[in-house]
């Protein structure tokens, strides 16, 4: 019980009292930093293994429900607990080599962005939702211009811009629920809701879409991606792409799933909406990347294109398409991370951020090439990587459910992905007569992503190890009244534990 | 356990040793393969748990087996042929090279299959891309986005037929007979489909064409053996295939490059063979598959040799090697008596059984044709190369190449052992009918089309002699690059960083989809 409020305290209380101890036990700080996340990852765990029996719900401060600040944690918000703390921790020892200048800032702001993603999948009400939805995309403004370069400044203040927007048709949207039903209990409003007119409801499901679409990116509300998650530090830029957009998806799963029930979304078309958006955002996603110059900003239009990916497998509203997409989830938020700190590590020693200047470089970083190859292939979806895998589980499950062209449309995306991550690979491993620079990397900063890459074997052969974590998401996402269960701390959930 | 495995964790050991120890560890590797693969009981099986499906890891018939030890031995003779050249990065692809093809003989499932193929393409990529040789970058880029739409297309050939059938077993498909098609078409190297092939083949440094020539085609023939045996139409374009394939060879000047047009062309034969759709078609096919790993790879091994001593490879620029080097003359002229189905050769066995197969008229005559070719353009080999008087000589240089001849030397014999004691082989296959390969009727039959050859080759000799002409391109493949390229460079034009657009375009997409909903 405790572990759940703690998991969002530690990181906040980390992130303020990291004041102190930058300016008093300036000996400590490293120590502090990895072990805060050492913690947050060992909490996430051991409530993820509490929730994937028994969903749990805390009442903060044990006031009553619907009153009080309340946890509600299902075997969904417990897996992603675990993606963010894990991630958030391999990029926190990142990090510690990679940022040297304002680390005061850059923890401080780090730990509370952390905070915000857990508050986010842990929340039980919306007004809370809103608060750390706010929290986690204030902290990315300002971690996006952190470097303090023209263009991150621009691309942080577009950021915001569009992001404002978004915050503000979610308010909207929350200020609607509120009124017309009176709770913003996650888990009340499952009956709530019920009441709720369905123009009103269609009125509240254009806000959310809208609101949280700009924040995980669908095209075309996703312009703003490419500028920040490439003018980001590449731990941050990690990061963002790896697990903040997945989590706005998230919220935008829960609050819709809560709202209405699959008849419902199905009958007003929602699912042709989310997989053909899915199509359009993965191939947007995937010509616009086709042509980039710039390594981190091609990262980032391919992290638009896998947000694609994962729309179509969303979009099918059945349990087999959300494992897929869940999988997905799990497998590019790995991916990706190991690629931008690869590319941070290229950088960092080029000095340079175009592919072209990044010729050769392989043959004085052999490791971090390494490890940005099979990273690329993987993300293409070659096998035996693990990206493979959820490709499978989304194909699978899009031709199940009749969506022919969007399956197809995930093996073409596969292609082109290839051509331009081929042409990276190609270039890495030409030969040059001079060496590139004579800046030596931290020999700890590779140990980073070499760490996150050892899990892509595992997770690819041993699939079935996570996905018996993953069947139990949708049970409680798109079934809702178990949703409603947790809070009567029942036992009974349909079509769970057998 | 699937004896590829032997292979694809060798692979790691071969990464983290060195000089002579590595080398033997490979050697060592491949012989115990070998044993492993002699040794497999038939219809043995193994299967495992995976996802909400089982995958056959092992699943033993003759066929597999047969093809195995082909593919085994070869594997121990390339690594011994490569010895003097081979470095760490060598021995690791090509371990993982020749363990995936080794494995992907032995599954029993789509999906071990899929997967089997795809790390071939992933290892065979690497293996080509070289900096020795700067044009590699680009073939090696064209090679893998080409063997990628035909993993692409057997991907979704095989989630078709799962999603209809429900079963991942590895059997003639039933459903997306188009994409295994195309799949199958482009790993075989189908004329039409076939332009990764010479561009690499002929490129690369010789000892890794050695390898390549092996495998990645002729895994494209099992597929083709495994899912779409008895696909009728498939023989005329079989015949296709090996008429032109062999026309193209003998217009190259550059050996591999003919070479690599003869894998084409022979593929054809095995092609035709396996569309028959008998067990007789089928035994062809396979063994005249086995034939050309050994005899395809035994030439693409004399040219490697005259490579690595003379530096050259153009047949306009050799002549009179048979003097310099008269062990490698030797090999060469059995290799190329193998192919052109000599009788008491190798190539004599399948292509008897093969025509034997097929009954279809059209389909005679054009093996007949093709075998003509392929005995046409080996002449101009061996003599051009080997007994044409030069007015200044080729020099050799003294490396040494005993390792090299070593391993020929066992091809050879295995080479002349099937040419002169066919059932060895044949009853491996347990065919149905016996054939007197040496009977007086079948030997004309042999003869006949190398008489023909040498006719020809008297009668037109200015125009097979090795001469320059003008290469013209023909691939249209690269204009669907330029197709998505448009397409990108579109797209990239309308995002151009104005903040006023993308917020309209934020704008719009809520007022239409508020519009579609409530009009809904």
């Amino acid at each position: 019980m405790i572990t759940a409020i703690s998991l969002v305290v530690v990181p906040l209380l980390a992130g303020f009292s990291f004041l102190f101890i930058d300016k008093y036990l300036a000996k400590f700080r490293k120590l502090f930093i990895l072990g805060t996340g050492l913690i947050t990852l060992l909490l996430s765990i051991n409530l993820l293994i509490q929730v994937s029996n028994h969903p749990l719900i805390y009442n903060l401060g044990n006031w009553k429900e619907g009153i009080g600040i309340s946890l509600i944690i299902d075997p969904l918000g417990g897996i992603l607990a675990v993606l963010i703390a894990f991630i958030s921790f391999i990029i926190i020892a990142y990090s510690l080599s990679y940022i040297k200048n304002h680390q005061l800032k850059y923890y401080t702001l780090l730990f509370l962005l952390i905070a915000g993603m857990l508050g986010m999948v842990l929340t039980g009400d919306l007004f809370n939702l809103y608060v750390f939805f706010e929290i986690t995309s204030i902290i990315s403004y300002v971690l996006v211009a952190f470097n303090k370069e023209d263009i991150s400044f621009e691309a942080s203040f577009k950021y915001m811009i569009i992001g404002s927007i978004s915050g503000i048709l979610i308010l909207l949207a929350i200020i609607l629920i509120y009124q017309s039903t009176g709770t913003l209990n996650l888990a009340q409003l499952v009956i709530a809701a019920r009441n709720i007119p369905i123009q009103l409801k269609k009125v509240i499901a254009v806000l959310i879409l809208i609101g949280f679409g700009a924040k995980f990116a669908v095209v075309p509300l996703h312009t703003w991606l490419p500028d920040a998650h490439s003018t980001a530090p590449s731990p941050i830029s990690a990061l963002l792409s790896g697990v903040v957009i997945k989590v706005f998806l998230y919220a935008l799963l829960r609050v819709l799933f809560i709202l209405f029930r699959i008849e419902e979304l199905l009958a007003l078309d929602f699912n042709n909406l989310f997989v053909y958006s899915g199509v359009i955002t993965l191939f947007t996603g995937h010509l616009l990347a086709y042509r980039q110059d710039k390594l981190k900003r091609l990262l980032a239009y391919s992290s638009i294109a896998q947000i694609g990916y994962i729309l179509i497998g969303v979009g099918l509203f059945n349990a087999a398409g959300l494992e897929g997409a869940i999988y997905h989830v799990i497998n590019h938020a790995v991916v990706k991370g190991v690629l931008f700190m690869t590319a941070g590590i290229f950088i960092l020693k080029s000095k340079k951020k175009n592919i072209a200047d990044l010729k050769g470089i392989a043959y004085q970083l052999p490791l971090s090439s390494f490890i940005f190859t099979i990273s690329a292939l993987n993300i293409v979806g070659l096998p035996p990587f693990n990206s493979f895998i959820s490709k499978w589980l989304l194909l699978h499950a899009a031709l199940k459910a009749d969506f022919i062209i969007p399956a197809s449309s995930i093996l073409i995306g596969s292609l082109i992905s290839l051509s331009y991550y081929l042409r990276i690979i190609t270039l890495l491993y030409s030969k040059v007569k001079e060496e590139l620079t004579s800046i030596k990397v931290p020999y700890q900063l590779q140990l980073a992503p070499l760490l996150l890459s050892l899990f892509y074997l595992p997770l690819a052969l041993f699939p079935n190890f996570l996905l018996l974590l993953i069947k139990k998401a949708p049970l409680f996402l798109l079934k809702t009244i178990n949703y409603y269960n947790i809070l009567l701390g029942g036992e009974e959930w349909i079509g769970l534990f057998g | 356990m699937n004896p590829g495995i032997i292979y694809l964790l060798g692979a790691g050991v071969l990464f983290f040793t060195k000089d002579k120890l590595r080398q033997s560890i490979a050697i060592a590797l491949s012989i115990i393969a070998i044993i492993a693969i002699y040794t497999l009981p038939v219809s043995q099986g193994l299967t495992i748990p995976f996802l909400d499906f089982n995958l056959i890891l092992l699943k033993v018939d003759k066929i597999s087996k047969l093809i195995g030890l082909a593919f085994a031995f070869f594997g121990l003779c390339s690594t011994i042929y490569a010895s003097k050249l081979a470095d760490r990065k060598y021995y690791t692809l090509s371990q993982l090279y020749i363990g995936s093809s080794i494995a992907i003989l032995f599954v029993g499932d789509f999906f071990s299959f899929y997967i089997c193929w795809e790390l071939m393409t992933i290892s065979s990529y690497f293996l080509i891309f070289n900096n020795e040789q700067p044009i590699t970058k680009q073939t090696s880029y064209y090679y893998f986005i080409m063997q990628m739409v035909g993993a692409v297309s057997l991907l979704w050939g095989i989630l078709l037929q799962y999603t209809q059938t429900g079963s991942l077993e590895l059997t003639s498909i039933e459903y997306g007979l188009p994409f295994f098609l195309l799949a199958v078409g482009i790993k075989l190297a189908f004329i039409g489909l076939h332009t990764w092939l010479p561009q690499n083949y002929s490129n690369v440094p010789f000892h890794i064409s050695v390898l390549l020539s092996a495998y990645t085609t002729k895994i494209g023939v099992y597929a083709l053996y495994r899912l779409l045996s008895g696909t009728k139409l498939l023989g005329y374009a079989g015949i296709i295939t090996a008429i032109l394939g062999v026309l193209f060879a003998l217009k190259q000047t550059k050996v591999r490059k003919l070479l690599s047009y003869h894998i084409i062309s022979q593929i054809g034969y095995m092609i035709t063979a396996i569309s028959v759709g008998t067990a007789l078609g089928a035994s062809g096919g396979i063994v005249h598959l086995i034939n050309n790993v050994l005899y395809k790879g035994l030439l693409f091994m004399v040219i490697g040799v005259i490579i690595y001593r003379t530096g050259k490879e153009d047949l306009i620029e050799l002549g009179g090697l048979a003097k310099k080097l008269p062990l490698l003359t030797f090999y060469a002229i059995v290799a190329a008596l193998s192919i052109a189905g000599v009788p008491f050769f190798s190539g004599h066995i399948s292509k008897l059984v093969i025509k034997k197969a097929v009954h279809d008229q059209i389909l005679s005559w054009g093996l007949y044709l093709a075998g003509i070719g392929t005995s046409l353009s080996f002449l101009k080999v061996i003599y051009f190369a080997f007994f044409r008087e030069l007015d200044e000589e080729v020099e050799l240089n003294e490396r040494s190449d005993k390792a090299m001849l070593f391993s020929m030397g066992l091809i050879t014999s295995i080479l002349l052992l099937i040419g002169l004691k066919p059932h060895l082989l044949t009853d491996l296959l347990a065919l149905d009918i016996k054939l007197h390969y040496f009977s007086l009727k079948y030997i004309w039959k042999g003869v006949e089309p190398i008489i023909i050859a040498i006719i020809i080759f008297k009668v037109a000799h200015d125009l097979i002699a090795p001469h320059h002409h003008q290469a013209r391109n023909m691939d249209i493949y690269p204009l669907l690059a330029r197709g998505i390229n448009y397409l990108s460079k579109a797209l990239s034009y309308i995002h151009n960083g104005d903040l006023g657009r993308y917020l309209l375009w934020v704008i719009s997409t809520l007022l239409i989809l508020w519009i579609k909903l409530l009009s809904a």
